[in-house]
């Protein structure tokens, strides 16, 4: 079996081949999504779709994206209607009957985050599900085949035991989630297999952790140092006479009120640079792993996903979004799409010719869910 | 002339090559082991506009899944000849279509902003349970004063009462009236939900007479009786519903705070005029003369270039919805002479009034 010559089948080949008319797309997408009150952004984000899914070849044959608007829009009427609406109106009916400060109010808030963080789960997996569904290659559409209420579960467990475990149980139950879609992903009849143990991650999840303390304690320790340095009744004098209605500070209190506040602020911005900057280096780390233990067939899947590159790719997506005010947001999807594209390799071969059509049933709508909770999918 | 394509059939992943014959029916095609097939023109698409030099996929309604993938320009340019409609980009009936849509969609848009608007709030301020206007109205005034001092005396409050109840005989079906009166400068008039009215210190002190606090007070009787603060509660409510449905969020009613009392006290123009001809209908048949609210008016009109600005100023009132003064104005005519007019209170109930606030 691992000789691929000797198995049946292909070996993989992944390109993403970018073609013109994505700019177009953007203001256009951008300019009716504004004129409709934002009711056209299910028509925009299935165009990007269209657009970017038949960018990405497999062995000379393009993905094709077969969903539609209406499917979305259809979705987010359906969780609206039984899920939000329902909601709002208790919540105002309650403010007008008993006032705006009853608990009761207070306690519907509280519910509705409960629902929100049961339901995150299903959200994701369902969004998934409808994109393999709608996705199709050599004809033959993928699916997810478990159920997401399962999924649902296990990453509420998942947020909890995260929250309690001060994320040291993350490793584990990221592998557990993976493990679950990824064996419920099944493209035409092929199945997908996820295999593997969360322990080799556990050294780079270290690292990280004790870096951001680390970072943390440095950030606390600097401002601390700084009052310190600068502590006495001075430093109150020069603070109240800055911040006075009528302020004249002499030139020192001026400089020891700006150099505090400086110190402040840059140490804050750069904990929440380096923080990210820091856990780039885990998520590579895991991107990979979860990579590796992958299969389909007799393929297994390498992803030459490194803190660099993924740190490059985050920062320019930023910039893009910043320098386009947002327009530009489909091509941030296209670089997350492309960076996958470049650096996924399939090792091994699959016997394409075998694979016979999905025989899951095709759902009417899709991503309700997930428009309703802004979960982040493309 | 067959060219020869890529057949994928929408069962199994494997790619089959055929040959394929075009006609103004249709397409054929047939393979190594493949039975003809027919493809009619009418549900042939493309399922990527076509671009010259570039390879066609095509696919039929009749089985989904299934692509005909050709690359051969001779054979697109014939095939579009035949089947323009297989271009995309304009196409009068999608066109059309598409105009239709937006045509539905901003008269859907244009229905559910004036049911929210217009239609729903008077009609469901008038179903209101009289607790849910007590105690909105209740939080309301709470919030509206501001810890200002509530101003009795026993004299001041029997004044307010007879002033009331001279104006209660020109309505039998006057609703239900709670009329307060707190110690702010601003010369002002509210009415809130359940039938509270808020009068001010400065209100009472300004005006020159006790028909001018009677006309004002008629005023805002006929906001509580046509119930326009509970239509405005309403209204606020189904704005920000249709705000938390577009953006997706789920907004808490928060109509205790101030922006939202703002919001509540700010009449339409035709709800301004509802309550000044409630207000003179209801004075000529009390026997008050009805110039009281016409006086009052042409003191806002003189005190509106003034330049005021404490919260309540900006809270707006009946008589600031500037422009439109003038007009309404106009609109007070005097009673007929035949009825013979007597004052709201008396001089010395007037008096006990005025130092209602100490």
């Amino acid at each position: 079996m691992t000789d691929s010559r000797g198995a049946p089948g292909e070996t993989i080949q992944i390109q993403y081949v970018p073609r013109p008319g994505l700019g177009g797309l953007s203001i256009v997408n951008f300019l009716l999504t504004i004129l409709t009150l934002g009711i056209y952004r299910f028509w925009a984000k299935t165009n990007v779709r269209k657009h970017i899914w038949s960018c990405i070849y497999f062995n000379g044959q393009p993905l094709e994206y077969t969903g539609r608007g209406l499917e979305l829009f259809l979705g987010f009427l359906i969780v609206l209607g039984i899920f939000m609406l329902p909601f709002i109106l208790l919540v105002f009916v309650i403010s007008l009957a008993y006032g705006p400060e009853h608990p009761a109010i207070i306690a519907l808030q509280i519910l509705l985050y409960l629902i929100i963080a049961v339901l995150w789960g299903a959200a994701v997996y369902r969004a998934r599900r409808y994109q393999l569904s709608r996705t199709l290659w050599r004809g033959i559409r993928g699916t997810l085949v478990g159920s997401s209420m399962i999924y649902s579960l296990t990453y509420f467990g998942s947020l909890l035991a995260s929250g309690t475990s001060l994320g040291w149980s993350n490793p584990v139950l990221n592998t557990v989630l993976q493990e679950q879609i990824i064996g419920d992903m099944r493209f035409g009849n092929l199945a997908f297999k996820f295999r593997g143990r969360a322990g080799p991650l556990y050294p780079t999840y270290a690292l990280c952790w004790f870096l951001t303390l680390v970072a943390i304690i440095a950030g606390i320790g600097i401002i601390a140092y700084e009052f310190a340095v600068l502590s006495g009744p001075e430093l109150s004098a020069a603070f109240e006479e800055v911040f006075r209605d009528n302020p004249q500070p002499t030139p020192d209190q001026t400089w020891t009120v700006g150099t505090m506040i400086a110190v402040v602020v840059l140490t804050y911005l750069a904990i929440f640079l380096v923080i990210p900057t820091l856990w780039a280096i885990y998520t590579a780390k895991e991107l990979a792993t979860f990579a590796s233990y992958t299969t389909a067939g007799n393929a297994t899947f390498k992803l030459n996903a490194t803190a660099g590159s993924l740190i490059a790719l985050v920062i320019v997506n930023l910039l893009i979004l910043i320098f386009t005010l947002g327009i530009g947001r489909p091509f941030i999807q296209q670089r997350l799409v492309r960076y996958m594209c470049d650096r996924l390799q399939v090792i091994g071969t699959v016997d394409v010719d075998a694979i016979a059509q999905s025989s899951a049933a095709l759902s009417k709508t899709g991503e309700g869910l997930a428009d309703a909770f802004d979960v982040g999918v493309i | 002339m067959p060219v020869d394509a890529i057949y994928f059939d929408g069962q199994v992943a494997r790619d089959r090559p055929v040959s394929v014959n075009l006609d103004s029916q249709g397409l054929t095609f047939s393979g190594d082991g493949l039975p003809p097939r027919a493809w009619r023109m009418a549900g042939l698409f493309a399922v990527d506009p076509p671009v010259k030099g570039h390879t066609l996929r095509l696919a039929h309604d009749s089985q989904p899944g299934a692509r005909l993938v050709v690359h051969d320009e001779d054979f697109m340019a014939e095939l579009l000849a035949i089947a323009p409609h297989l271009k995309g980009g304009f196409n009068p009936k999608r066109a059309m279509k598409f105009s239709l849509w937006i045509g539905l969609s901003l008269a859907a848009f244009a229905g559910v902003m004036y049911f929210t608007l217009n239609y729903a709030p008077q009609k469901i301020a008038v179903l209101l349970p009289e607790e849910w206007r007590e105690r909105a109205g209740e939080q309301m005034e709470k919030a509206l004063a501001q810890g200002a001092k509530f101003c009795t005396t026993p004299a001041g409050d029997a004044a307010l009462s007879a002033m009331l109840a001279s104006l209660a005989e020109g309505d039998p079906d006057m609703p239900p009236i709670k009329v307060r009166v707190y110690d702010i400068g601003l010369m002002n008039a509210f009415t809130l939900p359940g039938g509270h009215i808020v009068l001010t210190r400065g209100l009472i002190n300004e005006t020159s007479g006790q028909d001018e606090v009677a006309g004002v007070l008629a005023h805002e009787i006929g906001h509580a009786a046509h119930r326009h603060p509970e239509a405005q509660l309403v209204r606020i409510m189904g704005v920000e519903i249709l705000l938390s449905v577009a953006t997706g969020t789920s907004g808490g009613g928060n109509t205790g705070s101030l922006a939202s009392l703002a919001a509540v006290l700010r009449s339409s123009r035709d709800a301004e005029r509802q309550a000044d001809t409630y207000a003179v209908d209801m004075m000529v048949a009390a026997k008050i003369d009805p110039t009281g609210l016409k006086r009052f008016f042409e003191k806002v009109l003189k005190e509106e270039g003034k330049p005021v600005n404490t919260t309540l100023s900006r809270l707006g009132s009946v008589f600031s919805t500037h422009p439109g003064t003038a007009e309404r104005i106009g609109l007070i005519k005097p009673a007929p002479t035949s009825i013979p007019l007597k004052p709201a209170i008396s001089d010395s109930q007037w008096t006990d009034l005025r130092k209602i606030c100490g």
